[in-house]
């Protein structure tokens, strides 16, 4: 066990600062928007239950289940945004009718991304774990090769959703089996199943992209990922950043870069986040979207009394 | 050290057969008696027995590193783990079964027993079949006979229970057999102990 945190309050400060000291402004929102704003962008919301209520006019509202939606809306006005958070989400229960209200910190870069803004991103998501715990791993992937694989696989999209779970949960076993009963072609299974499989430090990974890759479609992502690498090693920020290509997110909400972080002493993912620049086109800007939250309220439960650091 | 959550009962019997195989044994396991922890520190490995059904909130929830579960329950609870093995013995068909005269009522809701409601919900979703779900946790082949469902969505082996009772086999719906699954984190930071366990146990596979 080497979680460094005490206090979750204290670490939201310690993230907002971290963040702040990049440039994202800190950014207050309302705790509830009208239910048409979410209903209509239910596709980008990782659970469609959301906790209603009428205002004193009658109008129907929702509990916030997400942020990133609120924070796109309002960068409508001005085309780009960098913010950084920290607000509660109101969800459905895994498994259960209950409400769970999970605090976040994160933040979002919404505008033009380059690679340098690639590389600061991934590297606050990275230092963002470093103030969790003394040992942690971020996986990062490109959402681009399952989806050039799917593609040249010609799946359906019911088939689709089945093999990209099967990645999810790094089964290469199910996607054989489900490729076979298909009829798809045995080289594109191969590849879809060493999705699933490939994984391990970044420079490593490069050096067997060739398993995962479906030219010329993902000649740009490997070229995107080999300069994120390079940033990330000259900025001495590289180790504990793996590749693991099973880390899919949700391929509706995220497209491009996506990433994980896992902290030793917690059990469950401690942070998630990724590319959304399908999310921003719907808002009819015209730039890209990166972004990440830290699930503090899924941390918390696994706070020891009294542990944490005191540096 | 890895924590092993085993399934009670006969599965978890064969899969610790396996595992003693791929070099886990462990002397106070096959002692017997009614301990539910036992520990090999020369193996690195400490098993534990949890009702099947528990086996995936033990993972999920890193209380294990890893464990051996059903298709069944991780169709039913989608647990977030990694599912890195088939191991290809346990198995059996989640099936619809219903009594030998059933025709489907098409002008109203079929009526659907199980202990499965999410698999059964998803199934009859995907061919567009309005359904009424009706939870049950055992017993669930006399749902039909005394006319609480039409059908039961359950797990079946060798048929002999639905003969017995009376009904048969009317889908297959999803084929069911024992996975070896991991807890995320863990697979994370036990990153060689994971991978020595799984090359262990997939090596005894082919």
């Amino acid at each position: 066990m080497a979680l460094l945190i005490r206090d979750i309050d204290e670490t939201a400060l310690l993230l907002r600062r971290l963040y702040s000291s990049h440039g994202y402004k800190k950014y207050s929102m309302s705790k509830f928007e009208p239910l048409e704003f979410y209903s209509s962008n239910k596709a980008f919301l990782e659970d469609d239950r959301v906790v209603t209520f009428s205002d004193f006019s009658g109008r129907l509202m929702a509990l916030r289940p997400d942020v990133t939606l609120s924070i796109v809306k309002n960068a409508v006005r001005s085309g780009e945004s960098r913010v950084c958070y920290c607000e509660n989400v109101y969800r459905g229960k895994k498994g259960s009718p209950a409400v769970e209200e999970i605090k976040q910190a994160g933040l979002e870069h919404i505008g033009a991304i380059d690679a340098a803004t690639q590389c600061t991103v991934v590297s606050l998501a990275a230092d963002s774990l470093k103030l969790i715990s003394d040992k942690w791993v971020l996986d990062v992937s490109h959402l681009g090769f399952a989806d050039a694989a799917l593609n040249e696989a010609g799946c359906s999209e019911e088939l689709r959703s089945e093999i990209v779970s099967c990645i999810a949960s790094k089964a290469p076993h199910g996607i054989l089996k489900l490729c076979a009963e298909n009829g798809i072609a045995e080289t594109s299974a191969n590849k879809l199943a060493a999705l699933a499989e490939l994984s391990g430090p970044i420079n490593e990974v490069l050096d067997r992209i060739d398993r995962i890759s479906t030219p010329p479609y993902t000649d740009a992502y490997v070229l995107e990922l080999r300069e994120l690498s390079a940033s990330l090693r000259s900025s001495g920020t590289d180790d504990g950043i793996n590749l693991d290509f099973s880390v899919v997110n949700d391929m509706n909400y995220y497209n491009g870069i996506v990433f994980r972080g896992y902290a030793d002493g917690l059990p469950v993912c401690a942070l998630s986040g990724g590319r959304y620049d399908r999310l921003v086109k719907k808002f009819g800007i015209n730039a890209g979207g990166l972004g990440f939250a830290v699930y503090l309220g899924r941390i918390e439960p696994y706070i020891e009394e009294g542990g944490g650091s005191d540096a | 050290m890895l924590d092993i959550a085993l399934p009670k009962g006969r599965l978890g019997e064969k899969v610790y057969a396996l595992l003693k195989d791929a070099g886990y044994g462990c002397r106070e396991f096959e002692e017997g008696g009614r301990k539910l922890i036992f520990t090999n520190p020369d193996a690195g490995v400490r098993y534990f027995w949890v009702k099947p059904s528990d086996v995936a909130v033990y993972v999920e929830r890193g209380a294990a590193d890893a464990g051996v579960v059903g298709k069944d329950i991780i169709a039913e609870s989608s647990p977030d783990v990694y599912e890195m093995a088939d191991l290809g013995f346990g198995r059996c068909d989640m099936c619809v079964a219903a009594k030998k005269d059933f025709k489907d009522p098409e002008g109203r809701p079929l009526r659907v027993a199980t202990k499965f409601p999410n698999v059964a919900g998803a199934y009859y979703a995907s061919i567009s079949r309005d359904i009424d779900i009706i939870k049950l946790h055992g017993s669930i082949e006399i749902a039909p006979l005394l006319g609480l469902s039409d059908v039961i969505v359950d797990i079946v082996e060798t048929g002999a229970t639905l003969r017995e009772n009376g009904l048969f086999v009317y889908e297959k719906i999803l084929p069911i057999s024992a996975r070896f699954i991991t807890n995320k984190a863990s697979s994370k930071f036990k990153p060689d102990e994971i991978g020595r366990m799984l090359s262990g146990i997939r090596s005894r596979l082919s």
